[in-house]
């Protein structure tokens, strides 16, 4: 036991080193304002809001809405800070805001809230004006979701829209020529990184198994080309980088 | 470390939505927090942000704080809560991380003070949880029962967890 106590005050030391390499500044009375500013409530729904700088890689997405009432222009799907706690909500950027400018455009305010809180999602604009959120990552266990829900423009509401075959998060989601979503990788929130592919149709809404890649990957890039392939590139394979693209 | 009356003074003032003792208690307890959300995550950036997050969940929850004297625990909790999280995510999708410091010569001192570079290599054999519990306990000095509260534990159940913890810290550092 002396051993053992002697050990645990050398960790201990040790410990205390290497967290003071981290710098811990911070403008106490600045965070205090940023976190306590009313403008960042959403009222209506009794949680808490984000301006769009909060937003950040893996957390949300943004999609452009070509037409949304009578003049936005854009809007961006964010899940605010906090996940599951604070629910996710959708925000509107509205160009013809007062004051809006190219390097100004707006405000953002609440647009509505998923159903399920999600991070490491995808937003993908439909032809009709809908966005689809495809799967993500739960906030409340760690474990991937399986779900997906639409954004309606008009009613600035979500709704289920289907069940991946695998939940998912950390894939990709692109827009084919015919309107189909093809559906790419991922993984489920713990350590299996997917090669399975699966499309929604979009008569019936469902998914099925498409293609499998050679190399399962994760948070990698799929990009439509002009001939009607997908183009996936890099990744994460749940060892290291994927460095290999495929058709 | 404050003393218990403002301590309780300063969390329901900022529960109420006082900005200026929200920021006295961010000054008295970010640093800790930022530090274990560190050993947490092993990565600076995400560690402020870690913490970060932590505010904005804690600011929301203040209100349900019964122990006051206990709110650092608690937020640590939060804050290490935060970069578990953001750990799991962020490893996917880290491409490469440069250590801007240069690193520490070996040690080979008498009192045998654990060398950061072995003890980094062995916090990563552990999971973000185990890591969690290490840091509530050796970098911000909390005790078992403390710990315990936080994370809704039995102190007996913390004691053996950090054992077997510091032992395979040990058979790891041993290997170096």
């Amino acid at each position: 036991m002396p051993d053992h106590n002697a050990f645990e005050s050398r960790l201990a030391d040790a410990m205390r080193r290497y967290a003071q390499r981290v710098p811990v500044d911070v403008d106490a009375l600045a965070l205090a304002r940023e976190i306590a500013d009313p403008s960042t409530h959403d009222a209506g729904h009794g949680r808490r809001w984000w301006p769009l700088r909060n937003a950040r890689t893996g957390m949300g997405t943004t999609r452009a809405i070509p037409d949304l009432g009578a003049a936005a222009v854009a809007a961006a799907l964010v899940v605010a800070i906090g996940g599951a706690l604070l629910g996710a909500l959708l925000f509107a950027q509205r160009a013809d805001a007062p004051g809006a400018s190219a390097d100004q455009p707006g405000t953002f305010s609440p647009a509505g809230s998923l159903t399920a809180a999600r991070e490491g999602h995808t937003a993908t604009l439909l032809p009709d004006g809908r966005v689809l959120v495809i799967g993500g990552g739960s906030r409340d266990d760690g474990h991937a979701l399986g779900s997906v829900e639409a954004w309606d423009p008009v009613s600035f509401a979500f709704s289920p829209a289907g069940s991946l075959t695998a939940a998912r998060e950390g894939h990709t989601a692109t827009l084919l020529s015919d309107g189909r979503v093809l559906v790419i990788g991922g993984y489920d929130g713990g350590d299996q990184v997917f090669a399975s592919a699966e499309v929604r149709d979009p008569a019936s809404g469902s998914f099925s198994a498409a293609a499998t890649l050679q190399h399962a990957r994760s948070n990698h890039t799929a990009t439509l080309l002009p001939d009607g392939r997908v183009l996936v590139v890099g990744g994460w394979d749940g060892t290291g980088q994927v460095g290999e693209a495929a058709i | 470390m404050l003393d218990t009356d403002v301590a309780g003074t300063l969390v329901r003032r900022a529960a109420s939505g006082d900005e200026v003792a929200l920021a006295r208690l961010i000054t008295e307890h970010h640093a800790q927090m930022v530090r274990a959300a560190y050993v947490v995550v092993g990565d600076v950036q995400l560690a402020r942000e870690a913490a970060q997050d932590a505010w904005a969940i804690a600011w929301q929850r203040l209100g349900t704080v019964r122990d006051p004297t206990r709110v650092r625990s608690w937020l640590v909790a939060i804050s290490a809560n935060e970069a578990r999280r953001l750990a799991r995510r962020g490893r996917r999708q880290r491409i490469a991380e440069i250590a801007l410091e240069p690193p520490q010569p070996r040690r080979d001192d008498p009192a045998g003070a654990i060398d950061l570079i072995d003890l980094e290599r062995a916090l990563t054999r552990l999971d973000p949880d185990e890591r969690g519990l290490l840091a509530m306990r050796y970098v911000v000095g909390l005790d078992s029962t403390d710990i315990a509260h936080a994370l809704g534990l039995t102190a007996s159940g913390v004691r053996s967890r950090l054992a077997r913890f510091v032992d395979r810290l040990r058979t790891e550092l041993d290997r170096a």
